[in-house]
Parts: structure tokens; sequence; C-alpha cells
């Protein structure tokens, strides 16, 4: 029986499932194009509930994607959630692996 | 649950979500109302300075009270973000162009009334600078509205930028400015900023708990 070489697996194949999941993918996305957002604007702008951003944020953060400011605004604690450096190049190479394997296919 | 992954969009939403409470219009739109009335006010007995100083009073003042509320009213229900300067930029290159387009059309009509103007452009009819005025106004909320994802900026844009035109048209012999369509430019912003604002009051309530503190 033939070996499948490493090189025939499909280029997504290795597509990094940390930021695959749409939840994810769409914290990932909003936190590309801002600073840095805290968790309030981002169940706003993801449409997601505070306690499922709440897992997938724990998840970006424990691959280092995303890094969380506490600081005090008055008297209360506040989070802002941003991209680290490597959670920046990860989704950029993301966004580059997906588009090159779909901008392949035809209409 | 919005599943938009497209890059552009996603920047777009994230700059809407900062004109969703309609304080800005409320604050320019009281602006352009009191500053279609300066003439009025000088026809009323009042100094140039005078005339202006209400207009001026309303924007410095709106402004503060909006960054002094910001944090309760409007942060605490939409929350905080920081847009990236590299995001920013196409922002400020609109404010750029806005201010060099008004400084232009200041430097226009400047020379014309001091005569300065050699040839065509001196016997040129002032209505080319009220027009060249308006598009620049139009163009500008017309970017500002196309960039933050806000259109209702579209109409503001046509209706100051329409509003010397039309005076000129249908009001050519006013003695002093007369002030009814950028009066009317205003108050629709004022009317807009507030429903806006009554709309924004009941679609996000004040988050607290563990939510808001992260």
């Amino acid at each position: 029986m033939d070996n499948i070489d490493s090189n025939d697996q499909h280029p997504l194949a290795g597509i990094d499932r940390v930021i695959h999941a749409p939840a994810r993918l769409m914290v990932m996305t909003y936190l590309y194009v801002v600073d840095k957002a805290d968790y309030v604007s981002l169940t706003h702008l993801t449409g997601l509930t505070w306690g499922n951003l709440s897992t997938h944020v724990g998840k970006l953060e424990e691959a280092g994607y995303v890094k969380i400011e506490k600081k005090f605004v008055g008297k209360k604690p506040h989070s802002l959630l941003m991209l680290t450096k490597q959670g920046r190049a990860a989704f950029k190479a993301y966004k580059q692996n997906l588009s090159s394997v779909l901008n392949q296919l035809p209409d | 649950m919005n599943t938009n992954i497209n890059v552009k969009q996603a920047e777009r939403r994230a700059f809407s979500l900062r004109y969703k409470d309609g304080l800005l219009e409320l604050n320019l739109g009281a602006f352009f109302a009191l500053l279609a009335l300066v003439d009025t006010f000088e026809a009323g007995g009042f100094s140039r300075l005078q005339s202006y100083l209400p207009a001026v009073i309303v924007f410095a003042g709106g402004l503060i009270a909006y960054y002094l509320m910001k944090p309760k009213v409007v942060d605490s229900r939409l929350g905080m973000i920081k847009i990236s300067p590299r995001s920013n930029a196409p922002q400020r290159w609109l404010l750029i162009l806005a201010i060099a387009l008004q400084l232009v059309t200041l430097a226009i009509f400047i020379m014309a009334s001091s005569g300065s103007l050699a040839g065509a452009l001196q016997n040129a009819p002032s209505w080319i600078v009220d027009a060249f005025f308006g598009i620049a106004i139009f163009s500008f909320f017309a970017l500002w509205g196309y960039y933050v994802g806000a259109p209702r900026f579209y109409l503001y844009g046509l209706l100051l930028g329409a509003a010397k035109p039309i005076e000129l048209v249908f009001w050519p012999d006013a003695q002093a400015s007369f002030p009814g369509p950028t009066l009317l430019a205003g108050l629709v912003m004022v009317l807009v900023g507030g429903w806006v604002f009554a709309r924004f009051l009941r679609a996000y309530p004040i988050v607290s708990g563990e939510v808001a503190n992260g």
C-alpha cells in the first residue's frame, strides 16, 4: 500500500484550529481591526453571549493569541482585550492560507 | 450570531459602534442651527462677535459635556474600543482633506471680498464659492458616513451642502443671509440625533456585573 506523502495533504489540513472556530474567528477579526476592545463591545460586535465569549477568549489567551489588560476605571476593574504579536501573525497566516485555497476554487 | 469575517466590514462595524449614540449630531446640529442665525442676530443689534458666541458656546460646551458623560452614558452601554492608528488613517486623511478644502474656500472668499483675485476669478459670480463650499461639505459628510458605516451622514451632507445654493436660488434678494436652509439642516440633525440617542438608550441598556468588569 502506498504511504501517503505529507506533501499530498490538503493545505487546509494544517489550518490553525484555534482560530478556525467561527466564534473565535469573529473575536480575532474584530481584535485585528481595532487596537483594544472590552468584553461589552465584543459582545455587541460578535453577538456572542458573555459566557460564550469568555470561554472562547480563554482559549485564545491559552494559545497566546490574545492578551488581557486589566485596569481600573474609577473604582471598577475593567479588562481590555488585544491581540498579541503572535496572535496578529497567526491571524494573518490563517487569512492568507484560507484565501489562497478558496481563491483557487472555480465559481 | 453574526458570522461576517470580512475584515473591511468588521472595521466599519467597529467604527459604527462609536456613532450609535447620536450625541455628535445633536451637538453639530445645534452648532449649525445657531451658526445660521449669526446674520439674524447681527441684524437684531448684536456685534459680529456676540452673534457667533451662542454657536461657539454650544459647540465647545457640547464637546466638554460629551466627554464628561461619555463613560457613564455611552461606555457603560457600548463598551470601549480603541481604534488603532492604522485603521484610523482614512479618517485622519479625511479630516486633513476637509480642513484643506475649508481653508481653500476661506482663502478664495477673503480674496474675492478684498478684490485681490485677478481676472476671471474676480468677476466670477459669488455663487461659485457657495457651490464649492457646498460640494466640500457634502463630500466631507459623505466620506465620513461611508468610513464609519453611518448612512444618515449622507443626509446631513446633502442638507448642509445644498443649503447655501438653495438660499441663493430661492431668496436671492434677502438683505441678510437667509437662515432658513442652514437652520433647517441644523434642526434636522438635532432631531435625527435625538431620535438616534433615544433609540440607543432603549437598544443598549447599561451593562453591569461581570460582563462590564470583564
